[in-house]
């Protein structure tokens, strides 16, 4: 794990923390930030049933954790960083260690310290059982742009194999003539109908 | 036989396809499963005859349309479900559901008979002439020969389901309007139902407004104490005491002709009144082209309820379901001009239509009638 420096520092009265000299929250009005950021979030969990927890990548001074929470209560938020530091600036939220453990646990905020690996396969199936949705809190990934970009696309299977995969681009004319389709691939052409 | 029917559908649809499943109990001695939507489940517990499989549609889309979501549960989802279905080990799966999403699931679902459209291997089988023909032609059609359920049953060598009676009610004081489908573009303006209300109600009859609890909302404010949020269980425990349900083309209509409650539809916007019409021998029904207003379908439906031939008492046109569950255009016998010159009265017949107008030219049909 990369190290990082994270402080705090008092902009035009309010309190600001950075990671290596980078805020990680608006320097002007965190709170009305966190705020817009939270309704704009719920209207899109509201576009459906929403099941399983609520990742939120990017944990910081966690005002948008706080501002999500307040608007839907209901919600199993677990906040995702990779900056152990953050513990002592992010308030009493409880600290899990796992993926697993985070949407086992009962905690209305959890939080997680990502390592550099990503989720693994069986961990995701597991998570698939229940379903989950990944949000950003862009502001606070400075300074772990590249890791959160990565943590996202392994939890949202946007990579680009995934890609190929859902667009059946991953295998030539010949292999699609004389393999026969496996049951995701079979999967896949059913789910296209569904959204087409 | 273990037989797994395919209805991947909306509820109406679903409704329509209760009467291909009685072809197929009748053809022989088999226990039915049922691999139906989720949006189907509140149609479940109505046939507990059946063992239903659901396929959770919504759910699907969301995880796969919305960002915040991993596409790949959607994945599990359908994978799950399907496996599911194919540890229940069936001797025959019938398609009645000729679109690629089910005939995709077909390549998914394992029996030693498939039946209907559906892809192997990520190919396609199960192709007949009356599939290419749904597909070229009868798809394309106003006004096809045969209806949905006909041809459908004809793609899956199935005996054509009985059309349904309607039980006499002649106790029944209620008449039973149900303003809402699914689809804007089918419904009748709420000024018409109300008009039509007030029509029946002036002929002594108790109107209720039904729809879904979930319409309550909506219809409530607008029909007020004559509005009765009714589930389908409840349609069926009550239906006794229907003369009549005037309906949209909606699954509430189609139930009702499972239950044998008479019913007058209206065909507005995409319901096409020769594709997917009430399987119920004598039902009427109104179309867009007819140029009908309330009072028209308030003299119709009093009509029949006192045994009156419909065209005796009508001036425009409207549809009837003959005897081989086809709809018949019957355009009524000119009528003379009242000595007003403005309006027709009709002279014959039990059923006054005193004060109905001819026939609106280029009155637009879903739009209130200011005629009345």
């Amino acid at each position: 794990m990369r190290l990082s420096r994270l402080s705090r520092e008092i902009i035009e009265g309010q309190e600001v923390l950075l990671r290596d000299g980078v805020s990680l929250h608006s320097r002007k009005d965190a709170v009305r930030e966190a705020e817009t950021w939270a309704e704009t979030q719920s209207n899109a969990l509201s576009r459906g049933t929403l099941q399983g927890p609520v990742f939120v990548l990017g944990c910081g001074a966690a005002h948008h954790l706080r501002a999500l929470s307040q608007l839907r209560p209901e919600l199993h938020l677990v906040a995702v960083d990779f900056d152990e530091e953050i513990l002592a600036c992010a308030g009493d939220f409880e600290l899990i260690l796992g993926f697993r453990e985070a949407i086992q646990s009962q905690v209305k905020i959890a939080l997680i310290i990502a390592s550099q690996r990503s989720t693994s396969e069986h961990e995701k199936r597991h998570l698939f059982g229940m379903g989950y949705s990944v949000l950003r809190f862009r502001p606070a990934w400075a300074g772990f742009e590249a890791e959160y970009t990565a943590l996202e696309a392994s939890l949202l299977d946007n990579t680009p194999e995934s890609i190929l995969t859902w667009s059946g681009a991953g295998k030539t004319e010949t292999e699609k003539d004389t393999t026969p389709l496996t049951e995701d691939e079979k999967l896949i052409l059913a789910l296209k109908e569904v959204v087409s | 036989m273990k037989t797994l029917c395919v209805s991947l559908l909306r509820l109406g649809d679903f409704f329509h396809h209760m009467h291909l499943l009685t072809a197929v109990e009748g053809e022989s001695q088999c226990e039915i499963q049922i691999l139906a939507f989720d949006e189907v489940k509140p149609a479940a517990k109505l046939f507990p005859q059946y063992k239903f499989h659901f396929i959770p549609r919504s759910e699907l889309q969301y995880e796969l349309v919305e960002k915040h979501r991993n596409w790949r549960r959607a994945l599990h989802l359908l994978g799950t479900e399907l496996r599911k279905v194919n540890a229940q080990k069936f001797d025959r799966i019938l398609n009645m559901t000729h679109t690629s999403f089910a005939a995709r699931c077909l390549d998914l679902l394992n029996a030693p008979e498939k039946k209907g459209l559906s892809f192997e291997d990520g190919r396609v089988r199960g192709w007949n002439p009356i599939l290419k023909y749904v597909n070229d032609i009868w798809r394309n059609e106003e006004s096809p020969l045969m209806n949905w359920v006909d041809v459908t049953a004809l793609s899956l060598d199935l005996a054509e389901p009985p059309l349904l009676d309607a039980d006499e009610r002649p106790s029944a004081r209620e008449i039973w309007l149900q303003p809402l489908t699914s689809d804007i573009r089918k419904n009748w303006d709420f000024a018409n139902w109300q008009k039509l209300a007030a029509h029946l109600s002036q002929a002594g009859f108790e109107v209720r407004v039904i729809g879904a609890p979930n319409e309550e909302e909506v219809l409530r404010p607008v029909f007020g104490t004559a509005f009765t949020a009714l589930t389908f269980l409840e349609m069926r425990e009550q239906k006794q005491s229907c003369r009549i349900l005037i309906s949209g083309d909606t699954s509430v209509l189609h139930f009702a002709v499972l239950e044998k409650i008479p019913v007058h539809g209206i065909y507005l916007g995409p319901a096409n009144a020769f594709k997917t019409p009430p399987r119920q021998k004598g039902a009427i029904l109104w179309t867009e082209h007819s140029g009908f207003g309330p009072r028209d379908v308030a003299a119709a439906a009093l009509a029949v309820i006192q045994g009156v031939d419909v065209a005796s008492v009508e001036d425009v046109p409207f549809g009837r379901i003959n005897s081989f569950g086809r709809l018949h255009i019957r355009t009524p016998a000119r009528h003379e001009p009242a000595s007003n010159g403005s309006t027709y009265v009709k002279t014959t017949g039990r059923v006054s239509t005193e004060g109905a107008g001819p026939s609106g030219s280029g009155r637009r049909v879903g739009q209130e009638d200011t005629r009345l």
